[in-house]
C-alpha cells in the first residue's frame, strides 16, 4: 500500500480515494481494510430517498488493494484501486457487494 | 381547480405568462375518447332520450364536453357522400374520478305499536349518513390512460374498507355516448369489496352528452349489484403545492419550456410545463398554494447549510398548511444547499415525525447545475435539470421510488417493500430515474425523456390505496367521521324504524334512553333475515348527534352470539329490538339536557336500511341534587352497571347508583338503578349443587331482598317502569323474575308475577304475539 510502512508508524499520504456507499444497506458494521489494517469502520444505512447510505475517504493510490467487509454477514470483496477513477461506489444486491468507480462526483437526488 | 396556463402563485420560473400550453385537444399524448366501428347499437334510443341523429356534418363534432373535443381521432368528416353516414360510434373521455350517487333518505313513519304520537314525519335533510363511502377511478383514456378501475370502499358497518384494480378486459363504444368498460379484479386490499368483474358504464340519457354512470360488480359468487355513480372529476385526487424558498436560493424553477433544450425527443410537444401540469397530467387536480414563503437563512445552522431536521423545523414554522396529519398537501422548498454537501441536488427530507412525506427540497448550489462540458445549451440543460429535481422530489412525497429500487423487497412489508411486486426500471425515463445513470449517461436520457412518469409509476399514483399515495402516510378514513353524507341506494325491501317506548319523545335528565328498533319487510315477498338482527347490536349503528353538535357513532355493550341465526319474514312482518343508545362503550352519548337526533341503520346482507330520524327532548335537571349528581352518574362504569344490569365488581359505579335510588328514588333514572342493584342478588350465586344428579341451586342470601325489590320496582307502578326501561328489557326483567322464582320452588309468587306481566302487557297494546307467549309461560305455572 502506496504510503505505508508495514508494522511501522510513519505513514505519507500520497492518494485518496472516496468510497460512496450505495443501495441494500441496512445499517450493519461494515470494514475496510488495507493490507491486515482497518482503516475505516462505518454503519452504512441506505436512505431510500436518496439511495445515497454513507461515504469514506480512504488514502490509498491507484493499484492498491482494498477489501470491503461485512463482518456480521460474512459478506467480503476485494478490489484494486482504479488509475482513473477517484470515487468507488459500493452496493449490496441478493449477488453480494458490487464495487463500480467512476470519474465524477456522484450526485443524490 | 387545476390551471391550464402558468398561474403558479408567484413562482414565475421566467417565462412569460403568454408562455404556451398545449390545449388537451391538441395534445399528442391525450386520448379524448373512443371511437369504434359502427354496430346497430350505435344511435339507437335510449329510454326517454332524444330521437338519436348523427352529428352535424361539416363541423366539429359535438362532444358532451365542449373543452375536451376528439383530436387524433379519426374523424368522420368530410363525407364523400353526406346523405349516407358512415357507421361510427363516438364516445367521449370518461376517465375520472366517481363517487356513488347520494341517496334521499325520504320520511319513514313507523307504524305504532304504542298508543301515542311516538313516530314523527322524518325532518329532511336528515343527519347524514355515511354508511358507505365508494370512489370509482376510470382511468380509459386521457393523458396516458393505464387501463385501469379501481374502487376504494369504506363501509361504516361491519366497519371495514376495501380497496380493488382492475385490469380492464374490453372497452367499447357501443353508441354515440353509450361507453362499456370492464374489468377484471388484480388487486385487493382489504376483503370488504365482493366480485370479481367491474363493468363501467356511461351513457347518455336526454341529452347528447354522458348523463347515467354506473358501476356493476358481478362474479366469484357474489350477488350482483348495480351502483349509480356520478361524476366528480377528470382527476383522480387533488394536491395542493407550497413552494416556499430560502432567501438566498434563487428564484424556484416550477416551470419549464421543453423547447429550450436542443437534446429532447424530436417529437416531443413544445411547451411550457408547470409542476402542476406534469402533475395534473400524472392524474391529480394539482395547484399552487397562494401562501408562498421567503425563509431566511438563519433557519439553518450558521454555516448556511441545511440538515433534515432544520428543513423539517422549516416546514413546522412556514408552510402554510402544515399539519400533522395525513393530507393531499405538499411542501417544496428551493434551498441553496444541503449539510450533505454539493453533491445533494435534493431530498424527500420529511422521515421525521408521525407523519411522513410531507415536505420535499431542492438544492440550487448543487451538483445540478453542473451542465455537461461543451453543453449546446447550459442555461436550458440548468434549467431543466433543476425542474426535473424538483419533479423528482415531489414524487418521492407521492411514496414514489427511484426506478432501479422498484423490485426492492424488505420481508414483511417493511420499509422498502413495494405495493405490488414490481420489475426494476433502470432504463426508465421517468423523473424517478436519475439521468445520469442510465446507459449513455444523461444525454441519452433526456433524448427520450418525455417530462412524464412511467406506466408502473402512473398506476401507483392513480389507483394505489390511497392511504400509499397521499402525503403524511396515513389511512385516508382514520380521521373522517360523518363529515360527507355520502349513503347508499335503498331497495325499498326494508323498513326501519327506531321510537322510544313512550308517547311523548321526551327524556329526563339522568334517565338512560333506551330505543326500540323495528325492521318491517316491506316487500311483497317472504325474505330471509337474521332473527338476531335488531337485537344483538353488532348489526346495528345508531348515529345520535345534540342538535348542532356532530354525530357520533354508537356501538354495544355487548354482541350476544357469533353464530348466525336463520329466519325469515313474511311481507309486513316485523322484528324488534331494543338498545341503551344512551351511552356506548367510550361513554355517554346522551348526557345533557337539549334536543337529539338519532338515526339507525341496519346492514341485511349488504343492503343498508336506513331508519327514520328520531328527535328526543332530554330534560333540565330536577334539581339541584342531580345536577349534583351528574358528574358521577354519567360515567363509562355507571353506564356499564346499567348496560349489564349491575356489575358489582364496580364497586364505586355501583355506590353512585346506590346513592341515586336514594336519593332521587322516583326518578326514572332510579328504576334503572333499583335494577341493576337488584338483579345480581338474583342471579350472581347460581351453581350447581353436590350429588348424583347436580341440579341448579339459588344459595344467594339475598334472594328475598332481590326479589322485593324488583317486585316492588316493576309491578307497583307497572306503566312508569315499562315507560323508562322500554317494553322489551321491561318484560324481559320480568320473565326472568318469574323464572327464578320458579326455581326457587316459589310458583305462586312466579304466577303473581307473569299475571301482572300480561296484564301490563295487555294495558299496553303489546302484539298479541308477544302476549300469548306470556299467556303461555303462565299457564305452565298453574
Ligand atoms: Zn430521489
Amino acid at each position: 500500500m502506496a504510503g505505508v510502512t508495514d508494522g511501522l508508524w510513519g505513514v505519507v499520504l500520497t492518494g485518496t480515494v472516496t468510497i460512496d456507499f450505495q443501495e441494500g444497506f441496512t445499517g450493519d458494521d461494515l470494514e475496510i481494510r488495507a493490507g491486515h489494517h482497518v482503516v475505516a469502520r462505518l454503519n452504512p444505512r441506505t436512505r431510500l430517498q436518496t439511495g445515497w447510505a454513507g461515504r469514506s475517504e480512504i488514502a490509498a493510490d491507484p493499484g492498491d488493494t482494498l477489501v470491503i467487509a461485512l463482518p456480521d454477514t460474512g459478506l467480503e470483496t476485494r478490489f484494486a484501486v482504479p488509475a482513473d477513477a477517484r470515487y468507488i461506489l459500493v452496493n449490496r444486491d441478493e449477488h453480494g457487494l458490487r464495487i463500480t468507480n467512476t470519474e465524477d462526483e456522484p450526485g443524490y437526488l | 381547480m387545476p390551471r391550464k396556463t402558468n398561474g403558479n402563485g408567484g413562482h414565475n420560473g421566467g417565462h412569460t405568462p403568454t408562455d404556451l400550453l398545449i390545449s388537451e385537444d391538441q395534445h399528442p399524448d391525450f386520448v379524448a375518447g373512443r371511437v369504434d366501428d359502427g354496430s346497430p347499437q350505435a344511435f339507437t334510443p335510449v329510454p326517454d332520450g332524444p330521437i338519436p341523429q348523427p352529428p352535424p356534418l361539416g363541423g366539429p363534432l359535438p362532444f358532451p364536453r365542449p373543452d375536451l373535443p376528439m383530436p387524433g381521432l379519426p374523424r368522420p368528416e368530410p363525407f364523400p357522400f353526406p346523405d349516407r353516414f358512415p357507421p361510427i360510434n363516438l364516445c367521449a373521455a370518461v376517465s375520472g374520478r366517481y363517487r356513488l350517487v347520494q341517496p334521499v333518505i325520504g320520511p319513514v313513519l313507523p307504524g305504532p305499536m304504542l298508543p301515542g304520537p311516538i313516530g314523527r314525519p322524518v325532518p329532511v335533510p336528515s343527519i347524514p349518513l355515511n354508511l358507505m363511502r365508494m370512489t370509482v377511478r376510470v382511468d380509459v383514456d386521457r393523458f396516458f390512460p393505464q387501463q385501469r378501475i379501481s374502487v376504494e370502499l369504506f363501509n361504516l358497518f361491519p366497519r371495514r374498507s376495501s380497496h380493488v384494480i382492475a385490469d380492464v378486459t374490453s372497452d367499447q363504444c357501443l353508441g354515440y355516448n353509450n361507453r362499456r368498460v370492464t374489468a377484471t379484479i388484480s388487486y385487493r386490499d382489504g376483503d370488504a369489496f365482493p366480485g370479481t368483474t367491474l363493468v363501467f358504464e356511461a351513457r347518455r340519457t336526454t341529452g347528447l352528452r354522458y348523463g347515467m354512470y354506473r358501476l356493476t360488480v358481478s362474479g366469484g359468487g357474489a350477488v350482483t349489484r348495480s351502483y349509480d355513480l356520478e361524476f366528480e372529476s377528470t382527476y383522480f385526487d387533488s394536491v395542493e403545492f407550497e413552494i416556499d424558498r430560502v432567501s438566498n436560493a434563487g428564484t424556484p424553477v416550477t416551470s419549464i419550456n421543453t423547447g429550450t433544450h436542443p437534446n429532447r425527443p424530436a417529437d416531443l410537444p413544445v411547451e411550457t410545463l408547470e409542476l402542476t401540469t406534469v402533475y395534473q397530467r400524472a392524474g391529480f387536480a394539482a395547484y399552487y398554494s397562494p401562501g408562498a414563503n421567503v425563509i431566511p437563512v438563519s433557519g439553518a445552522a450558521a454555516n448556511g447549510t441545511w440538515s433534515d431536521a432544520e428543513m423539517h423545523n422549516a416546514m413546522v414554522t412556514h408552510w402554510s398548511r402544515f399539519a400533522n396529519k395525513p393530507q393531499w398537501a405538499l411542501w417544496v422548498l428551493f434551498a441553496a444547499r444541503h449539510d450533505q454537501g454539493r453533491s445533494l441536488g435534493g431530498v424527500m427530507f420529511d422521515d421525521i415525525g408521525p407523519n411522513h412525506r410531507q415536505g420535499t427540497a431542492i438544492f440550487t448550489d448543487s451538483f445540478i447545475q453542473d451542465a455537461p462540458a461543451g453543453d449546446a445549451n447550459a442555461a436550458a440543460w440548468r434549467q431543466r435539470m433543476v425542474f426535473w429535481t424538483a419533479a423528482h422530489e415531489m414524487g418521492h412525497a407521492f411514496n414514489l421510488a427511484h426506478s432501479w429500487q422498484k423490485a426492492l423487497g424488505v420481508a414483511g412489508g417493511g420499509p422498502g417493500d413495494p405495493w405490488i411486486p414490481l420489475a426494476n426500471e433502470p432504463e426508465a425515463r421517468s423523473f424517478m430515474n436519475y439521468p445520469f445513470r442510465v446507459s449513455g449517461g444523461q444525454a441519452s436520457f433526456f433524448a427520450d425523456f418525455r417530462f412524464r412518469f412511467t406506466d408502473s409509476e402512473l398506476r401507483f399514483l392513480r389507483h394505489a390505496p390511497r392511504r400509499f399515495v397521499q402525503m403524511g402516510n396515513a389511512n385516508w378514513f382514520v380521521n373522517h367521521n360523518f363529515e360527507a353524507p355520502d349513503a347508499l341506494p335503498q331497495s325499498g325491501r326494508w323498513k326501519l324504524a327506531i321510537r322510544p317506548n313512550r308517547a311523548q319523545n321526551r327524556f329526563a335528565f339522568l334517565e338512560p334512553v333506551k330505543l326500540e328498533l323495528k325492521l318491517t319487510n316491506a316487500g311483497s315477498e317472504q325474505q330471509a333475515v337474521e332473527h338476531d338482527l335488531l337485537s344483538d347490536g353488532k348489526h346495528i349503528s345508531l348515529l345520535i348527534a345534540r342538535k348542532g353538535g356532530k354525530a357520533r357513532l354508537w356501538a354495544p355493550f355487548m354482541t350476544r352470539c357469533e353464530r348466525h341465526e336463520g329466519g325469515s319474514l313474511a311481507p309486513g312482518q316485523s322484528l324488534y329490538g331494543q338498545h341503551f343508545a344512551g351511552a356506548t362503550t367510550s361513554g355517554w352519548l346522551i348526557d345533557e339536557p337539549g334536543l337529539y337526533q338519532v338515526q339507525a341503520a341496519v346492514d341485511i346482507d349488504g343492503d343498508i336500511v336506513v331508519s327514520n330520524v328520531l328527535e328526543i327532548i332530554v330534560g333540565t335537571p330536577a334539581g339541584a341534587e342531580e345536577e349534583r349528581m351528574a358528574p358521577d352518574w354519567f360515567t363509562e362504569d355507571v353506564a356499564r352497571v346499567l348496560a349489564f344490569s349491575g356489575v358489582p365488581e364496580l364497586a364505586r359505579a355501583t355506590d353512585t347508583v346506590r346513592e341515586l335510588v336514594e336519593r332521587s328514588p322516583a326518578s326514572a333514572a332510579a328504576i334503572h338503578g333499583g335494577l341493576a342493584l337488584s338483579s345480581p342478588m338474583l342471579r350472581n350465586f347460581k351453581v350447581l349443587g353436590d350429588g348424583d344428579a347436580p341440579e341448579l341451586k339459588v344459595i344467594s342470601a339475598d334472594l328475598d331482598a332481590g326479589v322485593k325489590a324488583q317486585i316492588d320496582l316493576l309491578t307497583k307502578a307497572p306503566d312508569k317502569a315499562a315507560e323508562t326501561l322500554g317494553h322489551i328489557d321491561y318484560f324481559g326483567a320480568l320473565d326472568s323474575l318469574a323464572t327464578t322464582l320458579k326455581d326457587e320452588g316459589d310458583t305462586k309468587r312466579a304466577g303473581d308475577v307473569m299475571t301482572k306481566s300480561v296484564a301490563t302487557m295487555k294495558a299496553r297494546n303489546v302484539l298479541k304475539s308477544v302476549i300469548d307467549k306470556a299467556e303461555r309461560a303462565l299457564a305452565r305455572l298453574k
